[in-house]
């Protein structure tokens, strides 16, 4: 990273009583930089965010904001302003009144502040709607008026808890740019906590996945996709397909994997792995070609099934193809690859073995 | 996230805890501890002596009224608590938004005066009261009830007013949980009539029924206003009567009223154990 | 009323659908009515009608029984004190009862479900046996009877039910504002001062309402525990102890006046919030 730290999170670690609830997590996250904290739910990642935040303290480790050690701080001495899951506007007071609220506590004139609540309603599109109180606002307007109440007394760093989470899909969809373009626009730092993999891939600079308590990987969208660091991040990132079995071989970087039923599948290795080990497998949906054609007739690096299912998904079309051992496996093929594939067909599947990784451990194992 | 129960919240807690404790807790361990203390003419003499429950379970006079004072608060929560139930349900579902108003008006019948009116009964009920004067004139009798009033009959008319809007509270509070969707699932699923209210809606709002019943029960055979006033020196002496003059009258004898008030709190407790169990049964299909 | 709007569908309850069925409900409902009310009725009516002695029909009308027992020097006495174990009450109370309901707020549900059933035990409990308790507990410390151990009794009659209204109204207060508000720089105090207090203050209110109601109709932890002081309650218990007399029901429609205030005082408030 060469731009300069925001925030620079070291060693912290969060226990409730016996119950560990962050591992040593360290994380530095550079000025302008937009990062999402993406896990299942109970992962700590919002626990992480109310430490940077100051509602939490942690048990051990130190956060700093742009240098300056804030560990001790209270909410309200700290360069950070929260949006929460549910906007959290102050009920008896405008959306105007919510917004201009932190600087009326710094003690702006009257003008100064109105002016500045009219950049922000324009800024966040609510232009005027201040007047109006948050009963009269609906759920998109609500996240909006929070947003700009958060960015009002322009914070170092914005720390966002879910905030789309309560709209629909579509309404969603269309913040998460909205916001994107709001954090460009600002060049502010924005740390987004969330437990939906695409809003996180749509939005961040980078993504810090988190599950138990620990980061699993942090990466850019792209990195975190093609090259996931473990089963975790493999299977919470996108969609795949897994396969587990013992090591058969290892061979110049690429591992052969036999499943129970004696399915042999090939991907590369991440890390080594002993041979007779337990391993798992994971390979992209998009990255498996298919080609009629008898087993006999198979490569190496491919697989002979049948077709068991196919579902036509609009823009692209799933197969479900059913291995000799039971195995299924999926493959997405554009509309026009699959004229003349039906159900119970007895096809050829292959992936090169680049596009495969392979961790060890089974499935439902930490990554 | 839950929050952990910081130092903040023992300081928030703390002075109400401190003032149940020391001015409720405690007063009644000691009114406990006295109940086994004996009185010697004007003097009380501590110790632990359980005579004065002997007193309560064996003499001719406290066993039957002991009996009656359970008999009256049951009987009470028995009428009021059935009427109660049809009320907080008719205001739920067949009044539905004027069912908000009906509850208001009741509500504020609990706030019309408690003395006032226990003593405006006893001008309705009276030999020559309003209600046999009303059916004097109307031809209806010839001579005027004498039984209206000063009877445990009178005592239940009365407690049954005082503490209908109370028991409605719980029950209705209960009955918000009770979705239309509930009604019309069960009724689809050929539930209807008493079945629906036994099998569903009962069994969803039992836990608001049963404090009612305890509610009503309680308070009921606790009072001793309504029985000094319209209970009649005969039949319609209370538990209520007798500690009140324990303390107030003139033989009071504080241990024996102490001891009283622990057997009807301990027998009104195992006969509401009882009922709230045959409840459960009854609505399990 | 039946409104006409509503379609005739057999929706809900045996009484629910069918217009018989609403017309019995209706009349079920009355009759309940008419059993609470009959004796407010029958107290307002003989505190304005000439004749002393209850007779129909009513001869004539008159302020002669509120003259006389406003004219009573023990009812000024009675009246002052009552009002002011009200206020007391509906102070006190409130202090202790908003600290404790939103300490609850901050406790897990197991906790929170366990303070707020132990914090109603006193309005379970047989206001005679809350007051022979109290008055033992005061003779066991060597304080005589008085105002203010009727005070310390009105207090734990209020108490349970303050925390009752409390606790539920603040069920829909979001914690989260009260962080919102730290996270954009306001101190604790000036966390209190804008947002806190303006939220709860209609909720806080209608408590203090519903206490002050609930010691001015306070009678017998009162009896047990006043001495010789006089409230309005116990100079009521006075008058009919002594006999009829129809100063009684004016002094009772004052009370009762005061009490329908109050409550639907606290109700208005509860109705404005929201």
């Amino acid at each position: 990273m060469t731009a300069p730290i925001a925030v620079e999170i070291t060693g912290v670690e969060k226990r409730f009583g016996d119950h560990a609830v962050l591992h040593g997590i360290d994380l530095a996250i550079g000025e302008n930089e937009f990062v999402s904290l993406l896990g299942p739910s109970g992962c700590g990642k919002t626990t992480l965010l109310r430490i940077v935040a100051g509602f939490e303290h942690a048990t051990a480790g130190s956060v700093r904001i742009r240098g300056e050690d804030v560990t001790g701080l209270p909410p309200h001495r700290r360069p950070t302003n929260l949006v929460f899951q549910r906007g959290a506007l102050f009920p008896h007071m405008s959306v105007a009144e919510n917004i201009g609220y932190s600087l009326k506590l710094r003690g702006w004139p009257k003008a100064r502040i109105a002016a500045r609540v009219d950049e922000l309603l324009h800024l966040v599109k609510l232009d005027g709607l201040g007047g109006r109180g948050p009963t009269q606002l609906s759920g998109g307007q609500i996240q909006r008026a929070a947003l700009a109440r958060a960015l009002a007394p322009e914070p170092s760093v914005l720390l966002l808890d879910e905030p789309l989470s309560a709209l629909d899909l579509k309404l969603r969809q269309h913040m998460q740019l909205e916001l994107r373009a709001i954090q460009r626009a600002l060049g502010a730092t924005f740390i987004y906590v969330t437990h939906d993999q695409t809003e996180a891939l749509v939005m961040s600079d980078r993504i810090a996945i988190m599950n138990a308590g620990r980061l699993v990987q942090v990466g850019t969208p792209r990195e975190i996709y093609t090259r996931p660091a473990s089963i975790f991040a493999s299977d919470f990132i996108g969609e795949t397909n897994l396969v587990t079995g013992s090591v058969a071989g290892v061979e110049e970087g690429v591992v052969t994997l036999v499943t129970p039923g004696g399915l042999r599948v090939r991907g590369s290795a991440s890390v080594p792995l002993a041979a007779g080990s337990t391993a798992t497998l994971s390979v992209r949906p998009e990255a498996v070609r298919l080609r009629k054609g008898d087993p006999a007739d198979a490569t190496p690096d491919e697989i002979g099934g049948t077709i068991a299912e196919v579902v036509y998904l609009g823009s692209r079309v799933r197969i479900e193809v059913a291995a000799p051992d039971g195995t299924l496996l999926w493959a997405d093929l554009r509309d026009a690859e699959t004229t003349g594939l039906e159900r119970g067909m007895v096809v050829l599947l292959g992936w090169p073995a680049d596009a495969a990784g392979v961790w060890p451990g089974s499935e439902g194992a930490e990554g | 996230m839950t929050a952990r129960p910081s130092t903040a919240a023992v300081r928030q807690i703390g002075p109400a805890t401190g003032f149940f404790l020391v001015f409720f807790v405690v007063p009644l361990a000691i009114l406990f501890a006295m109940s086994f203390w004996t009185q010697d003419g004007f003097e009380r003499i501590p110790g632990f002596d359980l005579a004065n429950y002997l007193k309560a379970t064996t003499s001719r006079l406290y066993p039957a009224v002991l009996l009656r004072t359970i008999l009256v608060g049951f009987v009470t929560a028995a009428i009021v608590v059935p009427v109660a139930y049809a009320l907080a349900w008719l205001m739920r579902f067949t009044f539905e938004r004027r069912g908000r108003l009906i509850l208001g008006v009741v509500l504020i019948s609990l706030f019309s005066g408690y003395l006032v009116r226990i003593y405006a009964w006893r001008t309705i009920l009276g030999t020559e009261g309003l209600l046999n004067a009303a059916l004097l004139q109307l031809g209806l009798i010839s001579e005027p009830i004498t039984a209206l009033i000063f009877s445990p009959w009178a005592v239940m008319i009365v407690l049954v007013g005082l503490l209908l809007p109370l028991a409605v509270l719980p029950i209705w509070s209960a009955m918000t949980n009770v979705g239309r969707d509930h009604v019309e699932g069960a009724r689809d699923l050929g539930a209807t009539g008493l079945r629906l209210h036994r099998t569903i809606i009962l069994p969803m709002v039992l836990p608001g029924v049963g404090t009612a019943f305890a509610l009503s029960f309680v308070l009921a055979a606790g009072d001793f206003v309504v029985p000094t006033m319209v209970g009649g020196a005969q039949g319609g002496t209370m538990v209520g009567n007798l500690i009140a003059n324990e303390f107030r009258g003139s033989g009071a004898d504080w241990p024996m009223g102490a001891a009283l008030a622990f057997v009807i709190m301990g027998l009104l407790v195992l006969v509401h154990l009882v009922t709230t169990r045959l409840l459960r049964v009854v609505t399990r299909w | 009323m039946v409104s006409a709007v509503r379609p005739a569908r057999d929706d809900a309850g045996s009484a629910g659908g069918s217009r018989a069925g609403r017309i019995v409900a209706a009349l079920f409902v009355a009759v309940v009515l008419l059993y609470l009310f009959a004796p407010v009725v029958v107290t307002v009516l003989f505190s304005l009608t000439t004749s002393p002695r209850l007779s129909l029909p009513i001869e004539g009308l008159t302020l002669d029984w509120y003259r006389e027992a406003f004219a009573n020097p023990i009812f000024t006495i009675a009246l002052t004190n009552s009002l002011l174990l009200a206020a007391i009450t509906a102070l006190v109370s409130v202090g202790l009862g908003v600290p404790f309901a939103f300490g609850l707020l901050r406790l897990r549900g197991r906790t929170r479900g366990t303070l707020v059933t132990a914090s109603l035990l006193p309005a379970a409990v047989p206001a005679l046996v809350l007051g022979i308790a109290l008055a033992v507990f005061f003779s066991g410390i060597g304080v005589a009877q008085g105002l203010p151990n009727a005070a310390i009794g009105h207090i734990l009659v209020a108490l349970p039910f303050v925390i009752l209204t409390l606790n539920a109204r603040l069920e829909t207060f979001d914690l989260s504002c009260l962080e919102a508000a730290r996270d954009l720089g306001a101190s604790p105090w000036q966390t209190f001062r804008d947002i806190t207090f303006p939220l709860i203050r209609p909720s806080v209110l209608g408590a203090a309402l519903l206490a002050a109601a609930l010691s001015l109709d306070e009678f017998v932890v009162t009896w047990f525990n006043v001495g010789n002081q006089q409230t309005l309650p116990v100079l009521i218990w006075g008058l009919l102890r002594r006999g009829i007399d129809p100063t009684v029901n004016a002094l009772a429609t004052v009370v009762l006046l005061s009490l329908t205030g109050l409550v639907l005082g606290a109700a208005l408030i509860a109705r404005r919030r929201a």
